[in-house]
């Protein structure tokens, strides 16, 4: 009995990286297959720079939050497509989201929220060790837009959404939702 | 002891060389391309990027070099931009360099690459590639993101901007 718990421990202990790993790879792929594609934007950040703006000293609270909100990332990364006028086709983008329903590992995420915005759906999931968020994805689908945003590292949702508000990149926006809800 | 005398003149006649790998290629490019067409440069010296630095009102002993290069297809189509792309980051060591951010959209892609030395940052490099155009900039010294912003009364140069946006967000 006792070998049996301690084979099944070291087991679990063995796959959880593999684990980890598969799920790291889909949402990978995800960036890879669009990064540089036509009508999409793509955009990667590293610790690096997190670690830079966390070093920053500022006087300002509004950018205590968004230090708050760097200190513990990891990285984000974010694709976004976008209809505009006759660039895009709403069959791209649905495709776009449905490949990202169909390969990213969803049912190991626990769903966060769902808001519902005019023509815009967002999800936000995520992924926790004990009290810690680790890993976070955020999925827009709407009617001329959608986004797919990871987020890894230490995740703060209390000061998460500030990103969303201080980063001028396109999808970010959605990020601030959070706070509003 | 004559093997001692060949091995000492070996290594002085390749200090210049070891020297010239190490500099910035962008240094090596602003020298090739002075001359012509399509090209952009900005090199500003130690001590006149401390004044402007300066200019805040606060006094600070920051020190920053900052060089860049733009060049666009469409005023000399001899040149091209990837090509441009292609010699600095063969010139480059990559190996010392973290690439912290990369924006790819519509054809346009920006990376930014840091330098460390110890927890500070030692060097910003930010290339811009758009289809018929680059920007390379390259930013070193005692700095901060923070002071990169300070230079947006520059922003009528070609290529600031690019900094801006970057350090705003």
């Amino acid at each position: 009995m006792k070998h049996t718990i301690i084979k099944t421990l070291l087991a679990i202990l063995f796959l959880l990286p593999a684990w980890s790993f598969a799920q790291d790879k889909a949402i990978a792929k995800i960036f890879e297959e669009y990064s540089g594609k036509s009508g999409y934007t793509s955009v990667d950040i590293s610790k690096g720079l997190f670690q830079l703006f966390a070093q920053l000293e500022a006087d300002d609270p509004e950018f205590d939050d968004l230090q708050k909100a760097l200190e513990g990332l990891e990285s984000l990364r974010l694709v976004a497509y976008s209809i505009e006028g006759d660039k895009g086709t709403t069959e791209e983008k649905n495709s776009f989201v449905s490949n990202i329903k169909s390969n990213v590992p969803f049912d190991e995420f626990k769903e966060l929220m769902v808001v519902r915005d005019g023509d815009d759906k967002i999800n936000f999931y995520a992924k926790s060790e004990g009290q810690i968020i680790t890993e976070m994805i955020m999925l827009v689908d709407g009617a001329d837009k959608a986004v797919f945003l990871s987020l890894f590292g230490v995740i703060d949702l209390k000061h998460i959404a500030k990103l969303g508000s201080t980063m001028d990149l396109g999808g970010m926006e959605y990020l601030g939702k959070m706070k509003s809800e | 002891m004559k093997t001692k005398i060949i091995a000492i003149l070996i290594i002085l006649a390749a200090i210049p060389a070891m020297l010239a790998a190490q500099s910035n290629p962008l240094d090596q490019m602003i020298k090739k391309y002075s001359d012509k067409q399509g090209f952009y440069f900005l090199d500003l010296k130690t001590n006149l990027m401390s004044k402007l630095v300066d200019s805040t009102g606060q006094s600070n002993n920051k020190v920053i070099n900052l060089k860049m290069i733009t060049f666009n297809e469409d005023q000399n189509n001899s040149f091209k931009a990837s090509n441009l792309y292609k010699q600095f980051f063969n010139g480059f060591d990559k190996s010392n360099y973290k690439g912290v951010i990369e924006v790819k959209s519509s054809g346009n892609n920006v990376e930014m690459l840091i330098r460390k030395e110890g927890d500070k940052l030692a060097e910003v490099i930010i290339v811009v590639q758009e289809e018929t155009e680059i920007t390379l900039i390259a930013a070193s010294g005692n700095f901060d993101m923070s002071d990169l912003s300070k230079f947006e009364h520059m922003k009528s140069c070609h290529g600031m901007q690019i900094i801006n946006q970057l350090c705003e967000e």
